[in-house]
């Protein structure tokens, strides 16, 4: 398997095929961290998009200081920065994203259900922190990214890094279980 | 979906601040939060969209017709005033110096760094629409567009500094070596130190205030009979020695600029 530098060799070099597999490699990541930061299935996919498209763009800028993966983090955390920043944006705080799940004898009605609203209180109690403790535990917690990656791509201090982990974790815990108690008892009524 | 090890680092936050809950509940009711993947046809979408934008560099030939047509772009969107009247003061200079009787030496100590004063804001002119219309249309990125006009006013100013100097040779014939350093030492020490202002204050008042500082420091200094024999008895070495030190501070301020570039990092030029 080529290595990412590899690739990136390839891609300045004008190679399409290599850019496709470098796109396949991480798209999840990518998607990933938006999706979580975002809430929104759609805005997810449009923003990957335009992710992969700025990496393809602006690959020679690469200087290959650092791993690929962080600098494609580092690229995927500033973009989403614009987009919120944009005057058009809207959230919608309310709306669930659920994909159309393929029937599974396995899965019944109320197990989907109780899925949903396990990831909605979660989805929920995410969308109300600040963005920046938001990003943190993204980065963090679901991509598994260490403090030190973390303060170099949000450019803040380590200590900075931490206190908006133990923070937001803190918060969050706070919400879910509330949430979590407040369903709970939804569905014991 | 967590790592062991990054998982430690936030759990060691909460024990140093004592705070003590159950970590494997927590962890198993976020871990309920997980992403749905869109399908293989949606990430073939992205693909096909994306790879029509990976660069096709063909041979150097290409490469340079590139650099050509980036820069020869770039002339278009600098304002047009900017070349106007960086040449009227070069020429308006050149006549003083034939006939008021200037000192040759003065005027290109005066002139060096004019242009590059007047061009900083062109170089660092914001994002707004027409920006963001030349990099769709070009394809070129924020800091490409900078790097570009970087070079375009930079070469533009050491373009006129020649053609003056040459000019004042073949009227005086002056020492050229000498005309050539009286230059480039205040040209690449106060083009860095412009750029080093432009890109972390904003205001277009920067330019008028970086001219009346320059006018009236090069007065300040010339006023005295004595300090243009002085320099003129100064070492060739020394020159070249603050030159080369100048033209180095001028490429890490230029790095540094495209680096905030890259970053997202640029001064949004208010009126």
């Amino acid at each position: 398997m080529q290595s990412d530098e590899e690739l990136i060799a390839e891609i300045r070099r004008g190679s399409r095929s290599a850019m496709e597999v470098l796109i396949r490699r991480y798209y999840k990541l990518v998607f990933g961290i938006i999706y979580r930061k975002t809430g929104d299935y759609h805005v997810a996919c449009d923003l990957t998009q335009e992710v992969f498209i700025k990496v393809a763009k602006s690959v020679s800028s690469y200087k290959g200081e650092g791993k690929f993966k962080s600098w494609l983090t580092s690229v995927t955390y500033h973009h989403c920065a614009d987009h919120f920043r944009s005057a058009t944006h809207a959230r919608k705080k309310n709306e669930i994203e659920i994909r159309p799940e393929i029937a599974d004898e396995s899965m019944n009605v109320y197990r989907l259900l109780e899925r949903n609203d396990e990831r909605r209180a979660i989805r929920n109690a995410l969308m109300e922190l600040p963005d920046y403790q938001r990003d943190t535990i993204v980065l963090s917690y679901f991509e598994g990214m260490k403090i030190r990656e973390i303060a170099e791509i949000m450019q803040c201090t380590e200590s900075t890094v931490k206190s908006r982990l133990y923070q937001g974790l803190g918060k969050l815990r706070k919400l879910v279980k509330g949430g979590d108690g407040y369903d709970k008892e939804r569905h014991n009524s | 979906m967590t790592k062991r090890d990054t998982t430690r680092e936030w759990e060691l936050l909460f024990k140093a601040q004592g705070d003590e809950f159950d970590i494997d509940e927590f962890t198993k009711l976020l871990d309920e939060y997980t992403v749905e993947f869109p399908p293989e046809h949606v990430i073939q979408s992205t693909i096909e969209n994306c790879i029509v934008h990976v660069p096709q560099y063909a041979s150097e030939s290409s490469k340079l017709k590139r650099m050509f047509h980036t820069l020869s772009l770039q002339v278009e969107y600098v304002s047009k005033w900017f070349w106007l009247f960086s040449l009227l003061l070069f020429v308006s200079g050149y006549v003083a110096t034939v006939f008021d009787s200037i000192s040759p030496y003065k005027t290109v100590l005066v002139l060096s760094p004019m242009p590059f004063i007047l061009g900083v804001l062109e170089i660092l002119r914001s994002t707004d629409s027409g920006m963001a219309e030349m990099e769709l249309a070009s394809k070129m990125s924020l800091p490409q567009i900078m790097m570009a006009r970087f070079v375009l006013i930079g070469s533009y100013n050491v373009v006129l500094n020649a053609i003056i100097s040459f000019g004042l040779y073949w009227t005086f014939w002056i020492d050229l070596w000498k005309v050539l350093l009286f230059w480039v030492v205040p040209f690449t020490w106060i083009s860095s130190i412009m750029l080093f202002l432009a890109s972390r204050f904003r205001g277009r008042r920067l330019v008028p205030i970086a001219v009346s500082v320059w006018g009236a420091l090069v007065i300040g200094i010339l006023s005295n009979p004595k300090t243009l024999p002085y320099l003129l008895s100064l070492n060739d070495t020394l020159f070249v020695l603050f030159g080369v030190v100048g033209f180095a501070l001028l490429w890490m301020q230029s790095i540094q600029l495209r680096n905030r570039a890259e970053r997202g990092i640029f001064v949004e030029i208010a009126d």
